[in-house]
């Protein structure tokens, strides 16, 4: 029996009011830390909610574990850990009443409740200062509470929705660690939903890009961003618009940065000797030659404006 | 920090079904309802009302030794339909039902509460749970406080079979002040996002109709007027609840509120508690199924 995908979604589509939140999407999750990327408005909280069996579909089908969202939202529920994005706490309970409590309303018994919060608020960092209110907590305190309510019950999916919004370096830091950790030593599936590109550049294998409610890109993040046009960067030291001459000569285009230069070779499969050559020819030194990796910021941009550009010529 | 912590093990244990997690939020709201000093003065006072009522009990039986003391059943319907009980049982329902879905609704808790295994109903009646029990605290437990401290000297002299009676009718009069008020303060709490404001709201209505009630029969003759009182209509049906087995204190009669039967009083209570029912699930449907 083959293994079963963490995330399916058919065809999904929904309709708040004459607007569409999500739009015949259709994607499958294996499973480690995925990224869930978008701009605002472009329909990730609508699939989370979706997911979590909160909102039903207009049309379409989305299951977790093979379980369909819309049949058995409570069963999905207890297998799901949900970190909000907004604060979320009940003032007057101090951290343990409110993590053991969260453990209970998934249906822990209460000691094993009891039992497993004080082992994931120590797991998260929080040490005395559990016993207080949550209302007197620093926000990076409020969002690791939130982050061990959603862990209490060791789900096997974690959904985090903006986990290190309003965390300053050091407690987005200990964010990003907590998640990589949870993710890659725990054995707990993470989509991480955001639009800080860094953060899921350092936290998640897979990316899934949304943009008005349509899937974008899915795939792993090393391919999306490996797979460019075959392009190189290379880094001289000498006369640059020698070299550049040389380089077209050889079937080359060159676009110069800062301090590199961005190759496209033109035709074909590129030969990289004949970027040598050209220094050779040019008389100037190669410092640094390497296949140009884009960065996920630049990823997303032009994925985005590729993706309206198509909608726009429809 | 908890990254080299390696205490940290998976569980795989059972889930307990439903009722578990419902007591699980009911069990966690009534620890908060019982918090405020204000809160449990005012529970104090009704619970001194009481304890001074079985201790008139006890000078009057010691006093009427000789003869015997009959004071029936009224006692229990003027009790929980007295002026001064009815203004502190407002005071607590507006006090601890202000809050119940009002703060999660501020605080965002919702967030949490629908992430885990529960549905909107699990939810409302959890919160439900909270302020009747809460309630139930208020009316049934000092009503058979009373009733136990008549029985235990000797106040009236009757069979267990009647005994039992007036216990049932205790209970059944306290099921009809708390259920509807536990409604409306319910529907209250879920239409804002600041605390104090459902109390506010619901000491407004709940003097403001008995009130108006009241002028509107006495100066506009106006008999139906009573009918909007929600202290009048739990009054009369609570009536209903009892055997009539009169006493010698005149006090301590069953009281006609109204002159009316008791379906249509019963029709509008229950239409009040449906209302307030519905109300709770149409502001809480954006979380669950409907948004």
């Amino acid at each position: 029996m083959p293994a079963l995908n963490v995330i399916e979604v058919l065809n999904l589509r929904k309709r708040y009011r004459g607007v569409t939140a999500v739009d015949a999407l259709t994607l499958s999750v294996k499973g480690g830390a995925v990224g869930l990327l978008g701009p605002n408005g472009a329909g990730k909280s609508t699939l989370v909610k979706i997911l979590l069996g909160l909102v039903p579909p207009t049309s379409g089908t989305a299951s977790i574990f093979g379980l369909d969202c819309r049949r058995f939202p409570l069963q999905i529920r207890q297998q799901v850990g949900y970190m909000p994005e907004n604060e979320s706490f009940i003032p007057g309970l101090d951290a343990v009443a409110y993590v053991a409590l969260a453990g209970r309303l998934v249906g822990m018994r209460s000691n094993d409740a009891m039992q497993r919060t004080h082992m994931v608020l120590n797991y998260v960092g929080l040490d005395e200062q559990r016993y207080r209110p949550i209302e007197t907590y620093s926000t990076g305190m409020k969002q690791k509470v939130k982050f061990a309510q959603a862990l209490v019950h060791h789900p096997k999916l974690l959904l985090l929705d903006e986990p290190t919004s309003g965390l300053d370096p050091r407690g987005r830091t200990e964010m990003i660690e907590l998640i990589r950790d949870v993710s890659r030593n725990k054995g707990i599936h993470v989509m991480l939903s955001t639009h800080i590109l860094p953060d899921v550049e350092a936290t998640c294998i897979d990316v899934v890009i949304m943009d008005r409610g349509k899937l974008v890109r899915q795939g792993p993040l090393a391919d999306l961003k490996g797979a460019d046009d075959g392009s190189f960067e290379v880094r001289i030291k000498g006369e640059r618009a020698a070299f550049v001459t040389k380089l077209e000569a050889a079937g080359w285009q060159a676009a110069p940065g800062e301090e590199e230069l961005r190759l496209t070779f033109s035709g074909g499969a590129p030969d990289t000797s004949s970027i040598l050559r050209a220094a050779v020819a040019a008389g100037v030194q190669v410092r640094h030659l390497a296949r140009s990796h884009s960065s996920l910021e630049t990823l997303f941009s032009q994925l985005l404006s590729e993706s309206r550009r198509g909608d726009g010529a429809r | 920090m908890g990254l080299v912590d390696t205490s940290y093990q998976p569980w795989n244990g059972d889930f307990l079904g439903r009722g578990h997690r419902i007591a699980a939020l009911a069990r966690s709201g009534l620890k908060l309802a019982f918090v405020g000093i204000f809160t449990r003065l005012t529970l104090l006072m009704i619970y001194a009302i009481v304890t001074s009522l079985i201790g008139f009990l006890y000078l009057a039986t010691s006093i009427n030794m000789s003869r015997g003391l009959s004071i029936g059943n009224g006692l229990y319907s003027w009790y929980l339909n007295s002026g001064p009980y009815g203004m502190l049982l407002m005071l607590l329902t507006a006090m601890v039902g202000s809050r119940l879905i009002s703060r999660d609704l501020k605080y965002n808790a919702t967030a949490m509460y629908f992430s885990k295994a529960i549905t909107t109903l699990d939810y409302v009646t959890g919160k439900f749970s909270v302020i009747a029990t809460f309630l139930a605290s208020a009316t049934f437990v000092p009503s058979v406080a009373l009733w136990i401290g008549v029985y235990a000297m000797g106040a009236d002299p009757c069979g267990w079979g009647e005994r039992l009676r007036d216990l049932a009718a205790i209970a059944a009069h306290s099921a009809i002040i708390i259920i509807p008020t536990s409604a409306i303060i319910l529907a209250l709490s879920s239409m804002s996002r600041t605390a104090y404001l459902p109390g506010v709201l619901y000491t407004f209505l709940y003097l403001g109709s008995h009130i108006t009630g009241g002028i509107l029969e006495d100066r506009a003759s106006r008999p139906w007027a009573k009918l909007i009182s929600l202290q009048n209509l739990t009054s009369h049906l609570g009536n209903f609840c009892y055997k009539e087995r009169p006493g010698l204190v005149p006090q301590f009669q069953i009281e006609t509120v109204m002159t009316y039967g008791w379906q249509g009083p019963a029709a509008i209570l229950a239409a009040v508690t449906i209302a307030s029912f519905a109300v709770v699930f149409w502001r809480l449907r954006k979380f669950e199924g409907n948004e």
